[in-house]
């Protein structure tokens, strides 16, 4: 009995002796060893996923997508737990689109990470991911896709790899696009099920931003400048389709073209957009602005003659018309009709600097027309205090002053809509919410934009600078633009270097749609306006004003 | 093991008949009964007790653990039920939770699929919805585009539209002939408009004054042309017999419509 006492005794003991190293144990866990394990539990369990928000898509005025966000991962790795980067690299090489030599190198770098693709497609990632490479990881992005690739892709802009615009709408609504990122937490059990997943912090997606470009528009105009560059190989060009009712952007065309999808690849120039970002001395196209002040202020009217010899003397400088021609009396009208600068600075002398001047800062010369497209240059017009004996002698014929083609349209858009300055704009809606139309101002009378209107219809008619351009059944008004550029060697005007443009409306009596086109420096071919923009303003009008339904008018 | 002390003290007694203690119930033990305070009437609250919530709360405790129906109900078998199904309802709300969390985790992984499609579905609508290509399948379907110089825009007058569908509403429409069915028989039996080719060609506006530009061109516009844009052309009645389309309209070059 004792013996069996003894046993049991024992067994006591050796179950009381493994009670006590347990508890030993337990004790030692759960106190010494505590903070190391609670944080290993909670790397192994817990885990802190960004949730990225969704950018807002930008649309055109009819819905289109223009920029659409869609999920993609950074895929990433971590080289210290690479058993075997060679293999890796032959894995992934074909899968990214990367040469082997160049995931190597990144694979065997001594960092623990580095970044192998950022913004891949999701399928792409995915596919990635379940190669199942040891320390290869994609942490989830959003990423920006431009489905028409170069349409407005200036405009548009770019995103960088951190989500945020950098350029273009992209930079400047980049507020309301952009959302907020959240975060999201998640406890996983053993076999790495989630066991819990709530979220500390919401994303809240971007809003949309709808635009007042048609995609069509965009695309034909884009098409018209790409013929234009393949027939002049001009430096570079632009073209602006407004509304001149409400100063809504249907187009804004830039050359040369830009992959929005890969801009990497185009020369930082390429990538202005120079409707707002080009700043020009306009040449003749301005003479409608010095036109319009002298009307404005009865200082001219349409049928007053003046004497125009071929050149005149201002100042030191003597200004010439571009043909030699007698002296001859032309009319208001046939002044602007026929370009001439002698007839513009003739009025431009009868109006006075002073009147001059003030009507230039009138039309919005001077100060970015607030379009709202980022880098919008302000030009530069000369205050009136600079004013210098021959200042009049180039100001009214668009030499000496720097304007943007934006301004210019604005301008003509005064002009066409009848006598009101309205700022233009590009968006139409934010988030469905549509955006007023900007209230404008007048600053000269309809009567006055009437008599304007009817003069630069001279322009498109047999004896125009412009004649060669029309469409049938619609009558067309504007004014051709031929402007020597600076030479930056020797400041002087250049012989060879000019910017061609034409900006005009239709219909004419109550214009719908106007169009602004500017080459830099057209290298062959021809260097006039009448030429080399006014056929681009012709083609892209001759398609947009049917597409849009406007009637020809009376 | 040691024995109890009830059987060492049998079997140090032998012979002796022990009444054996009486067999004791689970639960806890019945509390003693408090008498009353001698010269005090029973259930009267002694006066020097301290007053203040806390001790009410104790009290109202105590009382509650004194309860006749809560000692009942430990007593009783029903506790065991209860606790059982307490118990199950724990793990049972554990699983609940665990699917539930499963679930979000699915529907996270959906919603993620699900944007990614959306998000594909649009960009392949903006690229499929693109001029270019639209153009090109048109191309594909025989279509062409219509010459610039051949659109033109039907006026509407209102006074002189409606007497004149009154005009043709009354007037009998004269039969056809076979081989070429006019193109009022066309439309009304359903065929579709775009089939209907203008062939006109000798028709034209009369309202005075509104002339266009691209009026002599378009009478010299060669019949292909015509041909080429059937498929865009709305049908065209001659004047007088029906009121004239507002929109846009194709003539093929045959017809000169004013402008409006």
């Amino acid at each position: 009995m004792a013996f069996v006492q003894q046993r049991v005794g024992l067994i006591f003991a050796a179950f009381f002796a493994l009670l006590a190293l347990a508890a030993a144990r337990t004790a030692y866990l759960g106190v010494v060893k505590a903070p190391s394990l609670r944080q290993a539990a909670s790397n192994q369990q817990i885990t802190y996923e960004t949730v990225t928000a969704q950018r807002g898509a930008i649309t055109d005025r009819n819905g289109v997508d223009l920029a659409v966000s869609e999920p993609a991962r950074d895929l990433s790795a971590d080289p210290y737990l690479l058993h075997n980067p060679l293999y890796a690299a032959t894995r992934l090489a074909p899968l990214l689109g990367q040469t082997q030599a160049t995931l190597l190198r990144k694979l065997t770098e001594s960092s623990g990470f580095v970044y192998l693709a950022r913004g891949v497609p999701a399928h792409q990632a995915e596919a990635v991911l379940a190669l199942k490479i040891p320390g290869v990881d994609g942490t989830p992005v959003m990423r920006r896709v431009y489905p028409r690739k170069t349409l407005a892709a200036q405009v548009l802009g770019q995103v960088g790899t951190e989500g945020h615009g950098l350029s273009g709408l992209e930079a400047s609504f980049d507020g309301i696009l952009h959302g907020r990122t959240g975060e999201r937490r998640v406890v996983s059990d053993a076999i790495g099920q989630p066991v819990s997943i709530t979220e500390p912090h919401t994303e809240v997606p971007g809003e949309s931003v709808q635009l007042t470009l048609d995609a069509n528009i965009q695309q034909r105009t884009e098409d018209v400048l790409q013929a234009v560059a393949q027939a002049f190989i001009p430096k570079d060009a632009t073209a602006i389709v407004m509304e001149p009712q409400t100063g809504a952007v249907l187009a804004v065309a830039n050359w040369p073209q830009v992959n929005a999808n890969d801009p990497s690849v185009a020369p930082p120039e390429a990538t202005e957009d120079r409707a707002v970002g080009f700043a020009y001395e306009p040449g003749s196209t301005f003479k409608a602005v010095t036109v319009a002040g002298a009307l404005q202020t009865h200082t001219i009217t349409p049928e007053e003659g003046f004497n125009v010899p071929d050149q005149i003397q201002v100042a030191d400088r003597t200004i010439h018309d571009d043909t030699e021609h007698p002296e001859e009396t032309l009319t208001t009208a046939e002044i602007l009709a026929r370009s001439s600068n002698v007839g513009a600075i003739e009025i431009g002398a009868k109006e006075g600097a002073p009147r001059f001047n003030e009507w230039v800062h009138k039309f919005g010369f001077g100060r970015p027309t607030g379009v709202g497209l980022p880098r919008e240059e302000t030009g530069v017009t000369l205050p009136l205090s600079k004013y210098s004996g021959s200042s009049m002698g180039n100001l009214p014929i668009g030499q000496g002053e720097l304007v943007t083609p934006m301004q210019m349209a604005e301008a003509y858009a005064t002009i066409a809509n009848g006598g009101i300055l309205r700022r233009p704009h590009i968006v139409q809606a934010i988030d469905g919410h549509t955006q007023p139309v900007p209230r404008g101002k007048r600053i000269i009378s309809p009567a006055t934009a009437a008599e304007l209107r009817r003069m630069l219809e001279g322009v498109l008619a047999p004896g125009g600078t412009a004649a060669e351009v029309s469409i049938p059944g619609y009558a067309l008004a504007g004014k051709t633009g031929t402007a020597s550029k600076v030479d930056p060697l020797t400041h002087e005007y250049s012989k060879t270097a000019y910017v061609a443009s034409f900006i005009g409306f239709a219909p004419a009596a109550d214009p719908k749609l106007l169009t602004a086109v500017v080459v830099d420096e057209p290298h062959t071919g021809s260097i006039y306006g009448g030429t080399v923009a006014a056929p681009a303003f012709g083609q892209v009008m001759s398609f947009a004003l049917p597409y849009l339904g406007i009637e020809p008018g009376q | 093991m040691t024995p109890p002390p009830a059987a060492a003290g049998a079997r140090a007694l032998p012979g002796r008949t022990l009444k054996p203690p009486p067999r004791r119930v689970s639960g806890p033990a019945r509390p003693p009964l408090r008498k009353p305070a001698p010269g005090k009437p029973r259930g009267a609250a002694p006066a020097e007790r301290p007053q203040g919530l806390a001790v009410g709360v104790i009290d109202a405790f105590d009382a509650l653990s004194s309860h006749r129906l809560l000692d009942r109900l430990i007593r009783g078998r029903l506790w065991i039920g209860i606790v059982a199904f307490a118990l199950i309802g724990i793990v049972a709300l554990q699983l609940f939770m665990l699917k539930l969390n499963s679930g979000i985790g699915r529907a996270l992984e959906s919603q993620s699929r699900l944007q990614r499609q959306n998000a594909s579905l649009s960009i392949e609508n903006s690229e499929l919805a693109a001029g270019d290509r639209v153009e090109e399948q048109a191309k594909k379907l025989g279509m062409t585009l219509v010459p610039e110089e051949a659109l033109r825009f039907r006026a509407s007058h209102a006074r002189s539209d409606v007497s004149r569908a009154e005009h043709a509403l009354s007037t009998p429409v004269a039969p056809a002939p076979a081989e070429a069915p006019s193109a009022e028989q066309e439309v009304s039996s359903g065929a579709p408009p775009g089939t209907v080719e203008t062939t006109t060609a000798t028709t034209s506006e009369s309202s005075a004054g509104e002339t266009t530009s691209g009026e002599g061109e378009a009478q010299t516009q060669p019949a292909s042309s015509g041909e080429s844009i059937a498929a865009a052309t709305t049908t065209e009645e001659p004047q007088g017999t029906t009121a004239p389309v507002e929109g846009v309209t194709a003539d093929g070059g045959t017809q000169a419509a004013p402008a409006g």
